[in-house]
């Protein structure tokens, strides 16, 4: 018996499984077709698309199906950044590092719009991206903790009914909680 | 609520807020205020808000201030509107954002209080079967009793009658308040002298003290616990431990656990916390706080551990005037600067953020 790769037997065990990941390489290249509310289709890869926990059901009830998916309460432009955070995601089940984690999520939320995070939160909700709707709901709260009640009523789009008088009332008893507010 | 975003998930984002935040946004709309003080909600909040670095309550006399920012860094004066009813303020308790406050003399008067929302509620009065006079002794106990949902009070009374030699032997009696019910419970005499003014909440059914039993050399402490669900005392065991009797022994609640400190003067403290209740091997020797040299020490007496945060550093209250954030990790050690607002010496305790009320408590 000379070296291991004069053993027939041996060399087969060991290509054996590098045909799996050749295997499993192409399968992850596969693009799934999504089309959103506006008629945008977007071919986003496989590993991307079963973050979403909506599509993913999908395919588990037709794991065959080639179809493109109907996204209908999805407009494409917070689509188009909900896959941005989402690609960055899955470079973390690759590689888990908590630290580096927490500074890409932050550094995602960090460059986004008011507008951007309420838009991107009901395409989280609705696709079930755990991940994704913990860290929007996470910055919402930092952006509004120390904001005006009327910075709050144009954030979440809500009509102030409360006539002036009840108003005042509920100010004056609670007239601790409006000092140090952050100017809008 | 919101024209935008789902309400479960308005949900989610409100109960990430403290509380001074909340009282603020309960003028945003009649909704907002009234998914403010759903009992749902304040449930939600609080199991978020117990996971923070709690808010600390000063005391000074009879005058009580409060820290609500994260930074630690500015107190305001909390409004007793029923201080007059008492002879001393003292803080009895801390349970989920509520606070029990009686005097610690006869605690005829005790009142529930969120400091931070302002709700309080004055609970009625416990009569006693026996007759507490003036030389009684009397101690309080405020938790939350989880298997029943309802938070309770207990009230113990000694009556100091016969001389202190017989100190186990004197007379007393427990009465126990529900808030569900708000009514009090006679449930008998103890068969331990409890030692301290006020028990300690475990997180749990149960309330610590630290007791006695026997007096001068025969004398010695127990760490005795009241069980809400079986309404019964029950002494746990203690670490075996090799300290000498200069050591001074405080019961409390450590990181969620029963715990005992040994408090030497001028000196070091040692944190036991017991990992699995009333499980005697289970005792563990967590923490040796050694204060450096560096740290002035004549303005203190004891280095009295109080919480440990989510961070793994421990907040150390160095007598009545300094305040150390340790680092167990770096072995570093802070001194919290002067508190804007606050007095320069003062108690503390911690306490929950929540909306958590003594009033709305037993209406649904």
């Amino acid at each position: 018996m000379s070296s291991s790769a004069e053993n027939p037997t041996l060399t087969a065990e060991i290509t054996k499984p590098s045909t799996e990941i050749a295997t499993e390489t192409a399968q992850s290249a596969k693009k799934i077709t999504l089309k959103t509310s506006d008629d945008q289709i977007f071919e986003v890869e496989e590993s991307v698309a079963m973050e979403f926990a909506t599509v993913k059901s999908f395919f588990e009830d037709a794991p065959s199906s080639t179809d493109t998916v109907p996204l209908p309460n999805v407009p494409a432009k917070p689509f188009s950044q909900v896959i941005e955070f989402c690609k960055e995601q899955i470079k973390f089940k690759a590689n888990p590092d908590e630290t580096e984690k927490k500074r890409s999520n932050s550094e995602f939320v960090k460059e986004k719009t008011n507008e951007d995070l309420v838009e991107m939160i009901p395409v989280a909700n609705y696709l079930e991206i755990k991940d994704l709707l913990d860290v929007l709901n996470q910055a919402v709260a930092d952006r509004i903790q120390n904001r005006s009640v009327e910075y709050v009523r144009s954030f979440f789009g809500i009509d102030n009914d409360f006539t002036s008088e009840e108003e005042a009332l509920l100010r004056e008893e609670h007239a601790w909680a409006f000092e140090d507010v952050d100017e809008d | 609520m919101s024209a935008n975003i789902p309400s479960d998930v308005i949900s989610d984002i409100l109960s990430r807020l403290p509380v001074k935040s909340l009282s603020r946004f309960k003028s945003v709309s009649k909704s907002m205020l009234a998914f403010l003080g759903d009992p749902e909600f304040v449930e939600q909040h609080l199991k978020k808000a117990i996971l923070k670095n709690p808010n600390l309550v000063l005391k000074l006399d009879s005058k009580l201030f409060y820290v609500e920012d994260e930074e630690w860094s500015k107190a305001r004066r909390l409004p007793l509107p029923f201080s007059l009813c008492l002879e001393n303020v003292e803080i009895s308790g801390s349970c989920n954002g509520m606070l029990c406050i009686s005097d610690q003399q006869c605690n005829q008067d005790i009142f529930l209080l969120n400091p931070s929302t302002g709700i309080f509620k004055h609970l009625p009065f416990s009569g006693f079967d026996v007759a507490v006079v003036e030389n009684s002794f009397t101690t309080i106990g405020f938790g939350y009793h989880q298997a029943e949902g309802d938070y309770k009070v207990l009230r113990c009374a000694y009556i100091y009658d016969k001389p202190f030699i017989d100190i186990d032997s004197y007379e007393c009696e427990a009465r126990v308040y529900s808030l569900k019910a708000d009514e009090w419970k006679n449930i008998g005499a103890i068969p331990y002298h409890l030692g301290y003014k006020a028990a300690i909440w475990l997180g749990n059914d149960f309330l610590i003290w630290k007791a006695t039993r026997g007096v001068g050399r025969a004398g010695k402490y127990l760490i005795v616990s009241y069980d809400m669900s079986r309404e019964e005392f029950k002494e746990i065991p203690q670490p075996v431990v090799n300290y000498n009797g200069e050591l001074h022994m405080e019961v409390s609640v450590f990181d969620g656990l029963v715990s005992t400190f040994y408090l030497s003067k001028y000196d070091e403290a040692h944190i036991w916390t017991m990992k699995e209740y009333g499980v005697k091997d289970s005792w563990e020797l967590r923490f040796v706080i050694k204060l450096p040299e560096r740290v002035e020490s004549y303005n203190y007496m004891f280095l009295k551990p109080l919480v440990i945060l989510k961070n793994g550093e421990i907040l150390l209250e160095a007598g009545e005037k300094t305040r150390i954030l340790h680092d167990p990790k770096k072995d570093s050690y802070r001194i919290i600067n002067p508190i804007r607002g606050a007095p320069r010496r003062y108690l503390v305790t911690p306490i929950v953020g929540s909306l958590v009320s003594p009033l709305g408590y037993h209406q649904g």
